[in-house]
């Protein structure tokens, strides 16, 4: 930059600093513009004094930290001994001297948290998690309170954060713990699909806690994932055959699965190691049920033909029941498509020699649920279910 | 191949081609300068105060008394013989300083009040002395544009704004807010929203935020908890937080001022005696509760967060307020704006507290106020409401805290001026030697516009069509020298008295005033042109038509020297002979 001189009321070019202004005869001058000897000078400068700024404030920190770290220690040993109140201002003196250390925000949000001080540690933790949105101490701090404040959806995704976040120790047993968590409030708030997610989720992470293993295989029972509950049940049988419970959960699972034979075997076990009634009638009901199935494994043609004529009888008969429970003829004021319904069925029914093949099998299992389809339609919840048939079609119509 | 050396020379060849900075664009580099060298000061100040806390009141565990009452009165004498009899350019208000280097000395400021400020107020505040650091770090930002300006030879202009440009970036550094310490400055120092020198003023206070936040971390002073307002009934609530700082901040005015000026009048040796005094009365204070002593902002802090019952936090308040002003009488070094904020912190909390006991609805928490109240005390004291508000909207980053703290502040304002008309800073710069113009002042327009003094009818023009005669006729009854001359719509010409009679001398009377008289070409002028551009015009034109901006075809009136006089009150006996020179001169330029 060249270096001009301004006359400062005029605004004319003067030739030197000092100079007369030929103009308006004023000495009031100025110079306009600075050498660049003075510019590289001022930069220079400049960068000096950064240098001397970092340098002390370098050592400023330095010991700022050593002296938050005290506090920090003393707030570490206050926690530990449950003094949370003692604690939390130990941390916040160590925040004094270390403002921006997130360790002393968190530890600071951790006993604030114990001492149920509630709306703070939630300023805390929101300020860590936008520093750390991966922490997962941060993440589980921000889901309890969510979840205290039942704000259910958003706990969830700090759970689930929390979950797939980091942590420095024992990684996989705190994830565990926290999906179990999960599972727990899911299950207090019966968010039911969330629950069924988070189980499975359990379920692949792959643990070897007997006790964690039949709550999980409990839980699917519950929301009807049989078949990982069966197979969880399976493992806790391999490694213990004597466990009831276990035997228990198998067979029911297996039931719900379709799996009479096995359910029925399960229930035996678990009659043998404590005997009960309700275990007993299922076992009587398993029975019922493989010996009304005609797709059971093992059963001839002619044992299957019969079964399946069974079906349609009944199937019948828990139509009628549910239509006319006082037994006149239904014809009459039938629509036309139960109509025909009927009249097949009399037809197969009342056949003077019956011929028992696979197509004939088939015929009947169809008439047969449709009947059943009818009746369901028709039957009041208070009518009396045939449950034999009813789980039998169920299974067939898997 | 090119060696170093060449690509060296070839760029050293292509930076003498380029070309030079204008003034406008140079400014605006220097203002980041300012911004830069600010911060670095401002960081180094910081760690200073900090340095000497440590090792002074804070190293006390467990707390001695005698020192706790010894290391105030020590640091607060020595500061006062620093800045009373070494560097006595640094005593005093850095913002009636900075208004002085504004409004008197053409933006000079010398630097060895930098070092008196930096040394003095480190010594004071680091020693416990309630006082803030943000008006020290207001005036050494000022200081430190001074030197630059003066190294850099801006003109007189640049140099009368540079000063505000160092204080925000000053202020901004110390309170790391950046647009608080842009409308502090725009308010309180500069006192006008002047658009030419916003843009530096912005510029500096975020370099300076910025090497602030580089050096000593961006984590925020407070954890601000999330603002809520439960109902609207609770904004009495904040409204009565907004009278009682009001109220506040003028006892405050009117009790010290006069204190300060007998303080000021003792003389020699009993001088020595008022740090002694307040310092003593830091530390008895300090021995009541330790939290009022240093800027307080870790407590401002834990009120936000129930640390304190509601009448603890008056306490708080109460007790820093008589020392700070007790400091404040004495002329310990130190800034007003933590203090303040302090305050009005406290009592928002405290009240707070009373409301939730005694008011019969719901009632946001306690740190709802504390927040709300930050702002009350200050506006009251600095009467800067729009600093004031967004002060806290800085510090809480919520929408919903804005209506609360217009009303607290809007209250503590108006409860403030009703009290005390006249702000702190207005005495204490009289106090200091200064005759500033006072901030009423500054915000009223500084000029007249064309609108205020011309004539709305048309008598003053007479059409193409008219004759000599009538026109000398119109001109006698106006009492005009001139006359304008519509020679086509929207086209005006004007026309000289002494011509217009010559003519009627001889003979042209009944001649049409366009072929009997020159009619002269002139310029126009518009309703919102401010007055002295006008006067310009009208130093060569006698006349001049205020056309319309909508429809510059169309007058909406004339201006003429004696409608300007009138506008300013000026007699007609005092007024100059209007037209006879101008006349004169306007036809020798035609």
């Amino acid at each position: 930059m060249s270096q001009r001189y301004t006359c400062m009321i005029c605004r004319n070019e003067i030739a030197h600093l000092g100079a007369e202004c030929p103009y308006c005869k004023g000495r009031y001058v100025i110079a306009e513009g600075a050498s660049p000897r003075m510019l590289a000078f001022v930069l220079a400068v400049m960068v000096g004094v950064f240098a001397l700024t970092g340098i002390y404030a370098r050592s400023f920190k330095a010991e700022s930290r050593g002296r938050g770290r005290l506090h920090f220690e003393a707030a570490e040993s206050k926690m530990s001994e449950g003094l949370y109140d003692e604690a939390i201002e130990r941390y916040r003196d160590a925040l004094l001297y270390s403002r921006d250390d997130p360790t002393y925000r968190l530890g600071l949000a951790q006993a604030l948290f114990a001492a149920r001080r509630y709306s703070e540690t939630e300023i805390y933790l929101v300020g860590l998690r936008v520093g750390d949105p991966t922490s997962g101490i941060v993440n589980h701090l921000l889901a309890q309170l969510a979840a205290r404040d039942g704000r259910i959806d958003e706990a969830v995704s700090y759970y689930r954060n929390a979950v797939h976040g980091d942590w420095r120790a024992d990684a996989d047993e705190t994830r565990l713990r926290l999906l179990l968590e999960l599972v727990d409030l899911l299950e207090e708030s019966g968010r039911t699909q969330l629950l069924t997610a988070a189980l499975l989720e359990l379920t692949d992470g792959g643990h070897d806690d007997p006790a964690v293993s039949r709550r999980l295989a409990s839980l699917l029972l519950e929301t009807e994932v049989y078949d990982r509950a069966s197979s969880i049940y399976a493992s806790l049988l391999a490694s213990d055959s004597k466990d009831r419970s276990a035997h228990l959960g198998r067979a029911e699972a297996e039931f719900h699965l379709g799996n009479y034979l096995t359910a029925q075997k399960h229930y035996q076990e678990t009659q043998r190691y404590g005997a009960d009634k309700s275990t007993e009638a299922r076992i009587d009901l398993c029975e019922r049920i493989i010996e009304l199935d005609p797709t059971g494994r093992g059963i001839e043609l002619a044992a299957r033909f019969d079964r399946s004529r069974l079906l349609v009888e009944r199937a019948r008969a828990a139509f009628m029941t549910c239509n006319n429970p006082s037994g006149a003829d239904l014809k009459g004021p039938l629509p036309p498509n139960q109509a025909a319904v009927m009249g097949r069925a009399d037809e197969s029914l009342n056949a003077r020699r019956p011929r028992a093949s696979d197509a004939a099998v088939e015929s009947n299992i169809l008439l047969a649920e449709e009947f059943w389809d009818l009746a369901t339609f028709r039957c009041q919840p208070s009518d009396p279910p045939d449950e034999p048939l009813r789980h039998v079609l169920a299974k067939l119509a898997r | 191949m090119r060696t170093p050396l060449g690509i060296l020379s070839k760029l050293a060849a292509m930076s003498r081609r380029s070309p030079v900075l204008e003034e406008p664009q140079r400014f605006l580099l220097l203002s980041i300068v300012i911004g830069i060298f600010s911060g670095l000061v401002v960081v180094c100040f910081h760690v200073s105060i900090e340095y000497l806390n440590w090792h002074t009141i804070h190293s006390l565990a467990p707390f001695s008394d005698v020192l706790f009452l010894l290391w105030p009165t020590l640091g607060g004498l020595a500061a006062y013989v620093l800045v009373h009899y070494v560097v006595p350019t640094a005593r005093g208000g850095g913002i009636s300083y900075t208004k002085a280097a504004v409004y008197a000395s053409d933006g000079y400021i010398p630097f060895r009040s930098v070092l008196g400020k930096f040394a003095g107020c480190t010594l004071s505040i680091g020693t416990g002395n309630p006082m803030g650091p943000e008006d020290p770090a207001l005036q050494m930002g000022a200081g430190i544009a001074s030197l630059l300006g003066r190294i850099f030879h801006l003109t007189r202009d640049h140099m009368r704004r540079i000063a505000p440009i160092g204080a925000a970036a000053g202020i901004g550094a110390a309170f790391n807010a950046p647009i608080t310490a842009v409308l502090f400055v725009m308010e309180e120092v500069i006192a006008a929203w002047n658009a030419g020198v916003l843009g530096s003023i912005v510029l500096s206070a975020v370099s300076a935020v910025v090497v602030s936040r580089w050096f000593l971390g961006d984590e925020p002073l407070y954890a601000v908890p999330e603002f809520e307002l439960v109902g609207y009934s609770e904004l009495l609530i904040y409204a009565a937080v907004g009278v009682a700082g009001g109220c506040l901040s003028a006892l405050f005015t009117r009790y010290t001022i006069p204190l300060r000026a007998s303080a000021q009048r003792l003389s020699g040796r009993r001088k020595l005696m008022l740090p002694v005094l307040a310092g003593l009365g830091v530390g008895l204070a300090g021995l009541v509760a330790p939290e009022t002593m240093g800027a307080g902002y870790e407590v401002i802090d834990g009120a936000m967060h129930d640390r304190f019952p509601w009448n603890l936090l008056l306490l708080f308040g109460m007790l820093k307020l008589l020392a700070v002003g007790l400091c404040f009488i004495c002329g310990t070094p130190g800034g007003l704006f933590a203090p303040t904020i302090f305050v009005g912190a406290m009592l928002g909390g405290g009240l707070a507290g009373l409301a939730q006991l005694y008011w019969p609805l719901e009632t946001s928490s306690v740190g709802a106020y504390v927040l709300v109240g930050i702002g009350t005390f200050f506006a009251g004291l600095f009467r800067a409401p729009m600093s004031s508000v967004f002060m806290v909207f800085e510090i809480s980053a919520s929408y919903v805290i804005i209506l609360p703290v217009m009303v607290a502040n809007t209250f503590a304002i108006i409860v403030s001026r009703h009290i005390q008309h006249e702000s702190l800073f207005e005495f204490s710069a009289e106090q200091d030697g200064f005759d500033l113009p006072s901030v009423e002042e500054r915000r009223k327009p500084p000029l007249m516009h064309v609108e205020d003094a011309m004539r709305r009818d048309r008598d003053r023009v007479v059409s193409n069509r008219v004759s000599v005669s009538h026109a000398l006729a119109t001109l006698d009854k106006l009492g005009e020298h001139a006359l304008l001359v519509e020679v086509r719509y929207g086209q005006w010409r004007w026309i000289d008295r002494r011509e217009v009679e010559r003519a009627v001398d001889r003979g042209r009377g009944a001649m049409s005033v366009t072929e009997g008289v020159r009619a002269r070409a002139l310029v126009r002028t518009h309703a919102d042109v401010p007055m002295d551009q006008a006067m310009r015009k009208l130093a060569v034109y006698p006349v001049l038509p205020v056309a319309s901006r909508m429809n510059p075809n169309y007058m909406v009136g004339t201006l003429t020297l004696d409608d300007i006089h009138r506008a300013f009150g000026i007699p007609a006996q005092d007024r100059p002979p209007v037209g006879k020179g101008i006349a004169r001169k306007a036809g020798d330029q035609a």
